[in-house]
């Protein structure tokens, strides 16, 4: 399911997701994440593309995700947790905002 | 752990896909600690010599591959990555060489690949792995599931290629998303296909660029290559193809292995493959060793140094006939000295073949002229390379080869250029094509290049393109931003960047694009000459012309030990040997240029006139009004004048003193007695090489050849220090006072990088001086040479008009007499000159075949049926006049004749099918409307004119100005020939035909326009400084027909231009004047 919505996103020492808040919900990690490098097509949007501006206008880190959701009650771990998969899009300053882009179920 | 070495690296030679150059690509390797690099660019070697000249330098180990795509039975098996071994005598070098060769395309058509059996044949010979990576068929099915294809891929390609070691498995991971090419997961399934067949697996990054940020102009390069926009093709997934460093490749075999162990293997595995790829270049390349033909293959028995010797001594008595003793002893002493240096070099059969070479073009009858530094060796004066006496002209060997320098040395012959196929073609059949290959060329993005294929990336349409081209205007495409806020012709466009999103990005694409390798191409004159070792040694593709070209350029030449030839094809060459032709066919007179006497004084008298336009050389703007200030009389002046208006003189501010000299404004201040010899000719200037050489050593009473080395030395901050001690040392040690040797020093570093060669300027002088003398001489037999191969910076309408200004007699275009040249013809007062029938607009080779093959003709319907014409070309033909004569009608005298020839063309072009003869035609009777229509209009004189110039771009009739003449007359405007009658400062306007706009280099680093107008009485040069710049921008660089508004400034005896303050399109102010003439009032008073 298509969402493109902001969200936190907590990381471990080595920078990948472990968890993450969406709509006042908290997701917990439950395997380990898949990284890879998707792109843009930044001739639509950017302003500039000068020598040295960085490859952040093209490339985007995406994360794909099984998390659990943390609730007042423990549950017992679903048979098909739910698959997320989230953008890291960050840009020559700060250290980037998060995307959760869709649901797989 | 040691460093990761890369295998598979695409530099910006892969055209349209490599974005780093070698050069940078091996300092950032080395920077990165990396001990070794591969560059394996798509579909050749073109950046391979590069790469190891890099490698070399900087101390790592050059490995060299190719990237090419392989077919089986015409289907695509996606592309491999070969590499060759190392300190293997040659044999890997050798066989990547005969693979890339193989590959290369075998016509314009084709695209580079190579059929997988002739691949493994020629594998078998070893030398070589293969790197079976994601970009082959094994790449093609990135999810596990279908591994059973992949494995039987793999068996086939490792039945052809049984040779244990000559195939590899390449894994690579570009990160990207999980089951698609080039992600993790493929890289997995690759390491378990490797490990179950028991190949070796290595890791490469497959790269592309130097760094992430490359990435974007890698996307622009893809939209190049593919010929669509950006958007409309799929791009790279993202921005992972850079030379990683270690760590990060550690990294991703960590990610890619399932255990630390399979990743050092990995690691390891890869490490073994780079060790056994590690080139020599010496014993793998033959680096650095200069190959010239066998001697056999020469004709030569026994020592060459001794057949040279011969040679050159045999040459004394035909070069020097009669000299006194004096002249022989120093010609002996010099020959001596230059075969000392040639036989320690051991270049003698480099020089045997040269003239080799220079006797087989003689011996084809073709025109030949060495050019460049080669003119100053006297030993290339007596085996007939060169034409230029180097003692008369004081010319010095040691600019051109001495024992301190041990490159190859460069000879440049120029020849006809319409010749010069011939003389290649010749060259193979003579050396044979083990021997022989043409040179290549990257050509490089540059300013408008840069712009088009970032216009088409960003989705421009293609008239927007064009409008921004038409700006661009002699800047690089690295400075586009910096020339917005300066150049008044970019306003417009400037003002679209800072709104439009689109422009400002084209700006920053264009700029990414700069000097990148475009595309090879021939290079227009080399030829290299080697051994029948040389296929082993370079690639070869089919050139242009059919024959086989290195992928290698000029610059690879020196290091490879190539004997490199540069055949030019010069046209001024063929225009004087077609003058020369001529005249022996239709007057029978023999013209032996080459030994016209040297000082003819009714040729230096028409020089000093500064009507140079057509004369070599000197018939641009600023040579003429240098020849307006200089007068030259004798050959040595048109050497120095040659060499005084290049970019170092100019920027060295070199032309003023020595005018100032000549003319006796200044007296010649020659620092020192001892230097009087050698700065007289130009009057204490330094402007030469040679001069710089013998001051040195004269003053240091160092060897010619070691001045040499020091005057190269001087542009090198570095070493300069150290000539300047030894010349001071050395100079006081024999008796130089201090003050003398600081003058001489000062003016020593002022010229270090501005001087130019004096053995080139004498050699560019010789065809100026000829090209002069035939032009005074022979100037019907001269002009038609010239419009036949039209060698010069102008326009043929032009040449037209400087014809006329002689009283060359033009003969129009005729049906009977006209050819594709433009032949000279007896006429009643001498000879005139023929307009050729390819002038006319739109007419195709096959016509005018047609019309020469049929001539001659006997009527109107003769023509008609024989030589087939289109409706189009016929009615060109006769609007022209082309059928004047052949109607009878014997000139315009007949008021009537051309209306009427008209209506008869378009009686004829009314027939629907044209009959096949006259005796089978049944529809028309030809012999009834043989008699010409009557009673037609004829064309005025203008509209004469007006035809000519739309269907020929000439104005063969009159000059094009005539026709706004009342109004030129009534605004004032001054004829071009009465301005050096003008004084200083007065006011004038100028009008004419655009004929040539320059932009050169300035010593201020401002911009000035240099306009040439011509006005059918000669050449008026207009100055376009900042403010004129700015008022006239709109027309500049644009109209063709122009007036222009300013003040004379004398510049020399002969010599006048104008400092414009604007400039207007004349047509425009017709059409105004027209108006205004119909509305009563004088034009002269609106523009006031």
């Amino acid at each position: 399911m298509q969402i493109d919505e902001t969200v936190r996103v907590f990381t471990d020492e080595s920078g990948r997701p472990a968890g993450f808040t969406w709509r006042n919900r908290n997701f917990l990690v439950s395997e380990d994440p898949v990284r890879w490098f998707s792109r843009r097509n930044w001739w639509l949007d950017a302003k500039s593309v000068q020598r040295g501006i960085g490859a952040h206008l093209l490339e985007i880190e995406m994360w794909r995700l099984v998390a659990q959701e943390l609730t007042a009650e423990p549950k017992m771990p679903a048979r098909n947790q739910p698959g997320f998969e989230l953008a890291h899009i960050q840009d020559q300053h700060d250290s980037g905002s998060w995307q959760l882009l869709r649901t797989i179920d | 752990m040691t460093s990761f070495v890369h295998l598979h690296v695409a530099s910006a030679f892969s055209a349209h896909y490599g974005v780093t150059r070698p050069e940078i690509m091996v300092e950032a390797a080395r920077a990165m600690g990396f001990d070794a690099l591969a560059i394996t660019d798509r579909n050749g070697l073109y950046g391979a010599v590069k790469h190891i000249g890099a490698c070399v330098q900087l101390g790592l180990d050059p490995i060299v591959g190719v990237e090419l795509e392989v077919l089986d039975f015409g289907k695509s098996l996606g592309r491999v990555t070969l590499l060759c071994h190392g300190q293997t005598k040659g044999l890997g070098w050798s066989v990547l060489c005969q693979v890339v060769s193989a590959a290369a395309k075998q016509n314009k058509q084709a695209a580079v690949a190579i059929e997988r059996r002739t691949l493994a044949k020629l594998m078998q010979q070893g030398g070589g792995t293969i790197l079976l990576g994601p970009q082959s068929n094994l790449g093609d099915s990135p999810q596990a599931g279908s591994s059973s294809s992949i494995e039987s891929q793999l068996s086939e390609w490792l039945q052809l290629f049984k040779r244990p070691g000559s195939l590899a498995i390449e894994v690579v991971s570009h990160l990207t998303e999980p089951k698609s090419r080039f992600s993790t997961a493929q890289a997995k399934l690759f390491l378990q296909l490797a490990d179950s067949h028991k190949v070796p697996a290595v890791l490469t990054n497959a790269v592309r660029y130097l760094e992430p940020d490359d990435a974007l102009t890698a996307d622009v390069l893809d939209s190049a290559r593919h010929l669509e926009p950006l958007g409309f093709f799929e791009p790279q997934p993202n921005a992972q193809a850079w030379l990683k460093p270690t760590s990060l490749m550690q990294e991703l075999a960590a990610e890619i292995c399932d255990t630390k162990e399979r990743a050092q293997q990995l690691l390891t595995t890869t490490a073994r493959l780079a060790d056994r790829c590690r080139l020599d270049p010496v014993s793998d390349c033959d680096w650095g060793r200069p190959k010239t033909p066998e001697k056999s293959i020469l004709g030569i028995d026994g020592n060459p140094f001794e057949v040279l010797w011969q040679k050159a001594h045999a040459g004394i008595d035909r070069y020097y006939p009669g000299a006194n003793s004096s002249l022989k002893n120093q010609v002996l002493h010099r020959l001596s000295k230059e075969l000392i240096t040639v036989n320690q070099l051991g270049f003698a059969t480099y020089f045997l073949t040269v003239a080799d070479v220079a006797q087989m073009i003689r011996d084809m009858g073709i025109r030949s002229q060495a050019r460049g530094s080669g003119a100053g060796s006297l030993l290339n004066y007596l085996i007939g390379i060169s034409g230029v006496d180097p003692i008369e002209h004081e010319l010095l060997f040691e600019r051109f080869l001495s024992t301190e320098r041990s490159s190859l040395p460069d000879i440049d012959i120029d020849v006809e250029s319409a010749r010069r196929h011939d003389i290649y073609r010749a060259v193979f059949k003579r050396y044979g094509s083990s021997r022989v290959t043409l040179l290549s060329m990257q050509s490089k993005y540059q300013g408008r290049g840069a712009m088009r294929d970032s216009g088409m990336a960003m989705g421009l349409a293609e008239d927007q393109i064009d409008e921004i081209a038409k700006s661009m205007w002699r800047f690089s495409a690295r400075s586009f931003r910096g020339a917005l806020a300066v150049k008044p012709e970019l306003a417009d466009f400037a003002a679209a960047v800072e709104t439009d999103r689109k422009m400002n990005l084209l700006v920053d694409i264009t700029e990414r694009l700069d000097r990148l390798p475009r595309h090879i191409s021939m290079h227009p004159c080399g030829v290299i000459l080697g051994d029948s070792n040389l296929l082993n040694l370079t690639p070869v593709e089919i050139s242009g012309m059919g024959l086989p070209m290195s992928q290698f350029d000029k610059d690879d030449m020196d290091p490879m030990g190539f004997l490199k030839l540069d055949i030019l094809g010069v046209r001024m060459q063929s225009a004087m040997a077609y003058a020369v032709r001529e005249a022996q066919r239709v007057s029978g007179i023999t013209i032996d240029l080459d030994n016209v006497p040297r000082d003819d004084a009714a040729t230096f008298k028409a020089i000093r006139t500064t009507n140079t336009l057509g004369i070599f050389q000197i018939e641009s703007p600023g040579q003429r009004e240098l020849t307006g200030k200089h007068q030259p009389t004798e050959f040595n002046d048109l050497t120095i004048q040659i060499s005084l208006f290049r970019p170092g003189p100019m920027k060295g501010n070199m032309i003023a003193p020595y005018l100032d000299g000549r003319h006796g404004f200044a007296k010649a201040d020659y620092i020192h007695p001892d230097l009087e010899p050698i700065l007289k000719e130009t009057f204490g200037v330094v402007i030469f090489h040679e001069h710089v050489i013998r001051i040195l050593h004269t003053m240091t009473k160092c060897s010619l050849a070691k001045a040499d080395e020091m005057r190269r030395s001087l542009e090198k901050p570095r070493i300069k220090p150290e000539i300047e001690k030894f010349f001071r040392v050395e100079s006081a040690k024999n008796g130089y006072s201090n003050e003398v040797i600081q003058k001489v020093w000062n003016v020593i570093e002022g010229f270090s990088s501005f001087g130019f060669c004096k053995a080139h300027g004498a050699a560019f002088a010789l065809p100026t001086y000829q090209s002069a003398w035939l032009k005074t001489h022979y100037p019907t037999e001269f002009m038609a040479g010239l419009f036949t191969h039209d060698p010069g910076m102008y326009p043929k309408r032009l040449l037209l008009a400087e014809a006329r200004r002689l009283g060359v007699s033009i003969l129009p275009i005729d049906v009977n007499r006209s050819s594709n040249e433009y032949r000279t013809e007896k006429t009643e007062h001498g000879v005139g000159v023929r307009m050729a029938l390819t002038d006319i607009q739109g007419i195709s080779d096959a016509e005018v075949e047609r019309i020469i093959a049929e001539q001659p003709f006997v009527d109107l319907p003769d023509f008609y049926l024989r030589a087939k014409p289109s409706r189009r070309s016929l009615e060109h033909l006769a609007t022209v006049g082309a059928f004047d004569s052949l109607v009878g009608l014997s000139t315009s005298a007949d008021p009537l004749s051309r209306g009427n020839i008209l209506a008869r063309v378009r009686q004829l072009n009314a027939i629907k099918t044209r009959p096949k003869s006259l005796a089978s035609q049944t529809v028309l009777d030809f012999s009834v409307l043989d008699s010409l229509p009557t009673g037609n209009p004829d064309l005025s004189s203008v509209e004469r004119v007006e035809a000519e110039i739309a269907i020929t771009k000439l104005d063969i009739s009159g000059h094009i100005l005539d026709s706004f003449k009342p109004m030129l007359d009534e605004m004032g405007v001054i004829r071009s020939d009465e301005l050096v009658g003008l004084r200083s400062k007065t006011d004038v306007l100028v009008a004419g035909v655009r004929v040539a706009t320059q932009t050169p280099p300035m010593r201020s680093g401002k911009r000035v326009v240099f306009l040439t107008l011509d006005d059918g009485h000669g050449c008026s040069d207009a100055t376009f400084f900042e403010e004129a710049q700015q008022r006239s921008s709109r027309i500049l660089f644009n109209n063709k027909l122009l007036l222009v508004s300013g003040k004379t400034r004398r510049t020399g005896v002969k010599g006048v231009s104008i400092m414009a303050e604007n400039a207007w399109d004349l047509r425009d102010l017709w059409s105004q004047w027209v108006k205004q003439k119909e509305a009563g009032v004088s034009y002269s008073e609106r523009i006031a």
